[in-house]
């Protein structure tokens, strides 16, 4: 791949335009009307809902396993049951998306055991996207695009730390989340590897200074209720396993802020959805952060289809 | 002048039996402030067979799964005249629809042209959502453990597809395709066989934000696309073929009950004081929205 023009692998892209899916789109000759397919969006697709209204970008990152799935899903799977947290479901242009990533945790897949299904390497397709009100006052309204990505892509970083420019939509993102499997760190088999993993993607983020002036960069550990399981308590996890994490974050002049999740706990110690709303919150910005990272990232003078998915300015939006 | 409603229902939501008794109320003018019949012409067939069902308290067949019938109806409303143009469309064409994302073009004509819609949705064929979590795992005994792990490796998983999704979602992907980007669609939402019901909910809005609360969301925050008012309907009276006997013994427009409830993003609204049989009452609901803009 040349980096001075940017273009995506050719053996594995990581992001490429697809044909827009609105109504307008109709076979004169068949007479059929095709419709919207509710699939997962493109990021060219993902701009039109960001020129429509004010929105939120969230790039949810980890190794495959690690959860980003289980919790992007259970996040959209809350409204089912009512209003979430402050807010109240208004639409989704990936219904459809949603319902197929949620089925194997629903007793309508026929299976006795909850799974999420994972997320294809290959997929063009990377963006979800709820749209939400205000739970008291309508007025407010938020459409939130959360990419679900597969984890290989952040397992090519890792061996290839200059791939990274690829994700060029990094420098759009109001958050950058980097999830943690909570059952790896509590098992001694795979800690010291998941923790330098993590290490690893969070300096790689931050030395490729891929992330914009105003990203927020979070820490989200998924799994809480293995961690707990095991032994750990929350304190434990904070004093013994954040700090490596949090200073090197530091040094490059960045505070990572910290969200402890159990999107589909086993047994019932620790509640369904543990941690999701103060995640959403976040993401939908009606509270900050601990403290919002400075890296500031050049704008690459590039112009990759993607780069069309523009991001204005929120307070230039309603 | 002719007003078009779209009628809209998964399958099984008691649209024909709803037209059926619609069509008994407005032609012998019996419910004071209804919409009535002005002339009974045209062709009525289709509306003669299933009103013959419903007068005589027999299940109304339902639309077959590909057909589409639509009724016409010149009625009067104080001095308003105007012909209703509804489509039965049946349910299962409908879900055929939402699973192969395609309509023809003739339904999308009929999208375009609606003034108004009547959504109808049957709390006694509603699919929740449930989660394989929420029931509760067997104690693991070591050898129920061992049975449980060869069941996990017999069991075939059904592959998604819409059909298999709650039908809350399914209602909201149907809404969101019929939604018009240049104008707002009042839309008259008919919970039906409200006798179900009436015994557990005051008034059809608890029960959507009980059982159905992503629809319910949904509405709420799309005011502007969907202004609408709810209603609960028993077209039917009560629940065949157990009661059709008593049923039978009442006046065929004494069985029917309509319950007005919440009004959202629109000024007009069909109150609590609307004849207790008026089922024509959603209609009414929108021709009054449609005209307000």
């Amino acid at each position: 791949m040349s980096e001075s023009t940017n273009e995506p692998a050719a053996e594995e892209p990581i992001e490429a335009p697809s044909a827009p899916t609105t109504i307008d789109q109709q076979s004169a000759d068949s007479g059929i009307v095709r419709l919207p397919s509710g699939a997962a969006l493109t990021s060219i697709d993902a701009g039109a809902i960001t020129a429509r209204y004010r929105s939120g970008a969230v790039v949810v990152a980890g190794p495959h396993g690690s959860g980003k799935t289980t919790i992007l899903t259970t996040l959209y799977d809350q409204f089912q049951m009512g209003p979430f947290g402050h807010w109240a479901f208004a639409g989704s242009e990936t219904l459809l998306a949603f319902e197929e990533r949620c089925h194997d945790s629903r007793l309508a897949s026929g299976r006795s055991t909850a799974e999420t299904v994972r997320t294809s390497g290959g997929s063009h397709e990377t963006w979800l996207h709820l749209g939400l009100r205000g739970k008291e006052s309508t007025e407010r309204r938020i459409d939130l695009l959360l990419t679900d990505l597969s984890g290989e892509v952040f397992e090519r970083i890792l061996s290839k730390p200059e791939r990274i420019t690829e994700l060029t939509y990094l420098r759009r993102a109001d958050h950058v989340a980097v999830v943690v499997d909570g059952d790896l760190i509590a098992n001694s088999e795979t800690s010291h590897g998941v923790r330098h993993t993590t290490y690893l993607l969070l300096r790689t983020l931050l030395e490729s200074k891929t992330l914009g002036p105003t990203t927020r960069l979070e820490l989200v550990l998924s799994k809480l209720d293995r961690l707990l399981a095991q032994g750990w308590t929350e304190a434990q996890f904070a004093n013994e396993v954040i700090p490596e994490w949090t200073d090197m974050a530091r040094s490059h002049g960045v505070d990572l802020s910290l969200h402890l999740t159990a999107a589909r706990p086993l047994g019932d110690e620790v509640p369904w959805g543990r941690g999701m709303a103060e995640l959403l919150e976040t993401w939908a910005g009606l509270s900050d952060p601990v403290i919002a990272p400075r890296t500031i990232a050049p704008v690459p003078a590039h112009a990759r289809a993607i780069d069309r998915f523009a991001w204005p300015p929120r307070e230039a939006k309603q | 002048m002719s007003e078009a409603l779209l009628m809209l229902g998964l399958p099984e939501t008691g649209k024909s039996t709803y037209l059926a008794a619609l069509w008994h109320i407005a032609l012998h003018a019996l419910v004071p402030g209804s919409l009535r019949i002005e002339r009974h012409s045209g062709d009525q067939q289709y509306l003669t067979e299933i009103h013959d069902d419903w007068v005589n308290c027999r299940k109304v067949a339902r639309t077959p799964a590909t057909a589409q019938e639509t009724v016409r109806l010149r009625v009067t409303l104080a001095d308003r005249t105007l012909e209703l143009v509804i489509p039965d469309l049946s349910g299962e064409l409908l879900v055929g629809y939402l699973e192969a994302r395609q309509w023809p073009q003739s339904f999308q004509e009929m999208v375009d042209a609606a003034a108004a819609t009547l959504l109808f949705v049957n709390p006694s064929v509603v699919t929740e959502p449930a989660w394989i979590f929420d029931i509760p795992e067997p104690a693991r005994e070591p050898e129920q453990a061992a049975a449980n792990e060869s069941a996990t490796q017999d069991e075939v998983p059904e592959p998604w597809s819409i059909r298999k999704s709650p039908t809350q979602v399914q209602m909201v992907d149907m809404l969101q395709l019929i939604r018009r980007p240049d104008r707002s669609v009042p839309l008259a939402v008919v919970v039906s066989a409200w006798d179900l019901l009436a015994a557990d909910y005051n008034e059809p809005g608890e029960w959507l934000t009980d059982r159905m609360p992503l629809l319910d969301q949904f509405l709420a925050c799309n005011i502007d696309s969907f202004p609408h008012q709810l209603f609960g309907v028993s077209a039917q009276g009560g629940h065949l073929p157990d009661e059709r006997q008593r049923l039978l013994e009442m006046d065929p427009s004494k069985k029917v009950l309509v319950v007005p409830g919440p009004s959202r993003g629109c000024s007009f609204r069909i109150d609590s004081s609307v004849a207790r049989n008026d089922i024509t009452a959603p209609v009414r609901w929108l021709m009054g929205a449609a005209e307000q803009g």
